[in-house]
This record gives structure tokens, sequence and C-alpha cells, in this order.
């Protein structure tokens, strides 16, 4: 009886105990913010979700070999066009693009414009510079022209079957050739998530 | 009710909650690729990790001057399972580069998938790759186990 009550108590302290890290009982921890720790809800976009979305269209997108140098030995440019939300949920499409912006540049392939884009550009701050500089020289625009345009669009389906719930996001991207104003990539990431949550999302 | 009987239907319960999702597969016969296999090192802290995603083969390749890694994950049980990878990237001189990305697979019983990256970086040289086990989500809770590299 007695061995039994140990290994009762030895099996019940380890399923305490676990094998990772303790859970926050109450207080406030960092976690890797790349690991698999995060908090994921199955009617909502996490954080998680828009690095797994960008890694993958940046690989399809290098692996597609579909960025060209437009000049010898230099980068092409680009500029980020119009990013369309059509989920039920607010938030900046830069938490996307910003990511897809880090890798693509890190690749040495392409460069990207901060001073022209749609509406607001990223940096007006160089731009006044870049149009200062222009109009002392004489020269035509201090802004330089993109090689290439990205835009893209993020779709929502939510499903459930009984107590059990299903959010689709998918991230679609078209990289387009502007001297021939053509698609020359297309890549499609979609984010499926199933729970029972209910008090979470629907 | 006897013992045998007891057994049978602890057995059966426990069949039934794993569940039972294996594949079948057809390719062609004869050999038409010639991957360039890389020979690797292994750091298995979880055997039962490594039954659900072996890698089976480790295949290397560039894009322009990036490097690109394939490796095949096999389901070696008769229950499907998610594995979360990630690749860390290592320039020549042994420093990181980049963020790694977590990713999931998603591993029917007896099923082989490829899992691959390509560096974002032409600085990367070499790369390991990290399993873990996906578990169920608590939100709130940080209730997965350590990850196990393989390098």
């Amino acid at each position: 009886m007695n061995k039994l009550l140990a290994l009762a108590a030895s099996l019940g302290l380890f399923t305490l105990a676990g094998c990772g890290s303790a859970p926050p009982s109450g207080g406030t921890q960092y976690i890797d913010p790349n690991g698999q720790h995060g908090i994921v809800n199955v009617g909502k976009i996490n954080y998680q979700d828009f690095d797994s979305a960008a890694s993958s269209l940046v690989q399809s997108l290098i692996n597609s070999n579909a960025i060209q140098p437009k000049r010898p030995g230099k980068p092409s440019l680009l500029s980020i066009s119009r990013i369309i939300n059509e989920t039920d949920q607010q938030f900046d499409t830069d938490a996307l693009v910003s990511n897809i912006r880090i890798q693509l540049l890190q690749t040495g392939k392409i460069q990207t414009i901060t001073t022209f884009g749609l509406g607001d550009v990223q940096d007006p701050l160089a731009k006044q510079v870049a149009d200062k500089n222009a109009f002392v020289s004489n020269s035509a625009s201090g802004t330089p022209v993109p090689d290439y345009t990205l835009t893209g669009k993020i779709l929502m389906d939510k499903t459930s079957a009984g107590d059990v719930k299903q959010s689709a996001y998918i991230f679609y991207m078209t990289l387009t050739d502007v001297s021939t104003g053509t698609g020359v990539w297309e890549g499609k990431a979609p984010i499926v998530k199933q729970g029972k949550q209910s008090s979470i999302g629907f | 009710m006897n013992k045998f009987t007891s057994f049978f239907c602890a057995a059966a319960l426990a069949f039934t909650i794993v569940g039972c999702a294996t594949v079948n597969t057809i390719e062609p016969a004869d050999q038409r690729t010639h991957p360039n296999l890389v020979p690797d090192k292994r750091i298995i802290t979880n055997s039962h990790l490594n039954s659900i995603a072996y890698a089976s083969q480790v295949t290397e390749s560039k894009v322009g001057d990036l490097l690109h890694v394939q490796v095949m994950l096999q389901n070696m049980t008769v229950a499907a399972r998610n594995v979360d990878y990630r690749f860390q990237w290592y320039d020549n001189v042994g420093m990181a580069v980049g963020t790694p990305v977590e990713h999931t697979a998603f591993l029917e019983g007896g099923q082989t998938i490829p899992v691959g990256e390509t560096a974002t970086s032409p600085a990367a040289v070499t790369w390991q790759l990290t399993l873990a086990e996906s578990v169920e989500q608590t939100p709130g809770l940080n209730n997965n186990p350590p990850m196990h590299p393989i390098k």
C-alpha cells in the first residue's frame, strides 16, 4: 500500500511539474517569440500566424526565382502596393508585410523603396530630403522607381461542426513586374485552426 | 469478466482514443531523382518523437546563391500527429543567421512528407532542424514540451 501511495504521489508530482517549463500561475513570464509557447486562439490571427504566413510566402517567392536582377550587380527595387484585409479582425497589415520585407532584404535580391508608395510613404522625411536633393541638382525626381510591386489580400473562412470551431485565414500575395505589368509570382499561405474554445472568436 | 476480456476491452478503448489514420503511398519504381544526400548528426532526446517524425533523408540544393535543405519526415506509427519544426541557419563561422520561424507539419500514420526551407541569406552555409511534437494548446498555458534538435 505504501509503495502504491509513493507511486501515486510521484505520478502526481510528475503530472504537475510536466516536462517543459512551468505554466504561469497568475504571474507573467517572457516566452520565446519564435517558439511554440505562444497563446493560440481559434478565432483570431495570432502573432505567430503572421510570422508563419510571411515565412511561407517568402519561401515560395525565393524558390520560384521570379525576382530577376534588373541592373547588373544591384538588387531589384520593390514597393509595397495595396494589402487588403478581408477578415473580421482589425490589424495593421504591416504585421505581415514587415516580416516579408525583412526576409527579402536579407536575401540581397531585393531592396524596398521607403519613399514611394500608395498614400503615406513609409519614410516621409527621406522623401523630403530626396525631393530637395533632386530640386537642388535639377534632376527629374529623387524618388526611385520600383522594379517590382507586391500586393495581397487576406481572406477568412469560419465554420463549425458541433462544438468544434474552425478558422481559416488565407494570405494571398502577387508580385508584379512593373516593366511588363504582369504578375510574375503568386503565393498562398493558408493558416487553419480548430478548437473548442467557444468563448473565443465566434 | 476475466483478465483476457478486460485486457481486450482496454486495448480496444486505447486504440479508439488514439485513432488510426494511415496512408497508402504509390510512386514510380525507377529512380528518377538524384538527390544530393547529406550525412547528418542527430541528438535524439525523445524516442517517441523520433518515431512519429523520423528524418529518413536529408538533401541539399541551391536556389541561386541561397542554400536549400529538405528533410523527409516519416511517421512510423499508425496515428496521425502534428509536429512543430523550425530551421536555424548559421554562417561559415557558426554565427546564427536570421530568425527561425516555427511551422507545423501534419503527418498521417505511415506518411512521409518533405519539410524544407531556403536560407534567406547567402551567408547561411549550414542549418539546424529542431522538431517537437505538437500538443493541444490551452490559452494562457505554455503546456508544450521542450524542442529537440537534430544537427
